[in-house]
């Protein structure tokens, strides 16, 4: 089956019930999926839950799908929302550290970069959800500007303001020990 | 480094160094810049801070093992079923979509077909299905060749794995490769 092609025909086949067809699209954008929900809710289980739950949802709605900024940005609009509603419902989990992979390397070095890393992942959960859906968006999924406008349902300009507030929050933050 | 949207000693900013690090938006004022120890030092830290969140957005997250299967899973529940065999024994059944995946199967075993999406149409009430197949298929063969090709290639293998009679296959081929 051919890779990143044929996007479009996988998609109406989809809309036409064929779940087959709708497997390889799961297949193909589980990884930014689940990564947007590990980074908005920092817990391994709820990110899984939050994926799957974004994918039978997106099966349900899909013949209303209308392709014109990409099936991507439809599920991390649909991912994202399910994040915000989890936070809005939840006791905050204190996994936040399980998802630091090791890297290959001097270990003094790895040590102190984990040590970093982790005081990035708590800047990031000190932030509001909604600050911090614009914030992953952009930074650890490089979204341009006006598809994360799409994906939070907000304007361009909301999403600048709300950017600036998140940097800011997240500098005052993590500046304090640099 | 200052709180909130205090701006800088010098008076700049902090989103204004903000977004030129994290945006690559250019210097509001770049000659000030150059000479400020405020504006050199917050760039310093700002820049490290950046780096940091970008390192931790190269970390490599791959989605748990099971994912695809228990969304799927979750999807295939309460299949539409066709009956493939009735005997005093007892009614063997197959859900509607493993024929469709056998034709899938089919028509992808067919030379210079790449992609293809198959359905059931209607299912009668004993032994037999019709099939709509969407294809992409390699650029160059005759198109009414390849499809007469999935179709023979589908009717005998869905008999031959389920003895389930494949009655109509409407074949559109919807793009080249």
């Amino acid at each position: 089956m051919v890779a990143e092609a044929h996007e479009q025909v996988l998609i109406e086949a989809a809309q036409a019930g064929d779940l087959d067809a709708f497997e390889v699209l799961v297949r193909r954008h589980q990884g930014p999926v689940y990564r947007l929900a590990l980074r908005m809710l920092g817990s391994a289980s709820d990110a899984e839950d939050v994926a799957q739950e974004t994918f039978v949802q997106a099966w349900r709605s899909i013949g209303r799908f209308r392709g014109s900024s990409g099936l991507g940005t439809w599920l991390y609009r649909i991912a994202t929302n399910r994040c915000l509603d989890v936070l809005a419902a939840h006791r905050p989990t204190e996994t936040l550290d399980a998802e630091l992979g090791g890297q290959d390397g001097d270990p003094v070095a790895t040590l102190a970069q984990r040590e970093r890393l982790r005081s990035v992942v708590a800047a990031l959960h000190a932030l509001s959800g909604e600050q911090r859906a614009a914030l992953v968006l952009r930074e650890f999924e490089g979204l341009r500007y006006d598809r994360i406008a799409e994906v939070l349902g907000i304007t361009v300009p909301a999403v600048k303001g709300r950017m600036h507030r998140a940097r800011l929050a997240l500098l005052a933050t993590l500046g304090d020990d640099r | 480094m200052t709180a909130g949207g205090e701006p800088l000693p010098c008076g700049t900013e902090l989103d204004d160094l903000a977004r030129q690090v994290f945006d690559r938006e250019p210097a509001a004022d770049p000659a000030h810049q150059t000479g400020c120890a405020d504006c050199q030092a917050a760039l310093l830290r700002v820049t490290a801070i950046r780096d940091d969140v970008r390192g931790l957005a190269s970390q490599r997250v791959e989605p748990p093992p099971g994912l695809v299967r228990q969304v799927m899973a979750r999807l295939r529940v309460a299949p539409a079923l066709v009956t493939i065999d009735v005997s005093a024994r007892g009614r063997t059944q197959v859900a509607e979509s493993v024929v469709a995946r056998l034709a899938r199967r089919a028509a992808l075993a067919v030379e210079d077909v790449v992609l293809a999406s198959a359905l059931t149409t209607e299912t009668a009430e004993g032994t037999t299905v019709g099939l709509r197949v969407r294809l992409v298929v390699a650029y160059g063969p005759a198109l009414h060749s390849v499809a007469d090709q999935v179709r023979e290639r589908i009717r005998a293998d869905v008999v031959a794995q389920t003895g389930v009679t494949v009655e109509e296959v409407r074949v559109s081929v919807d793009d080249l490769a």
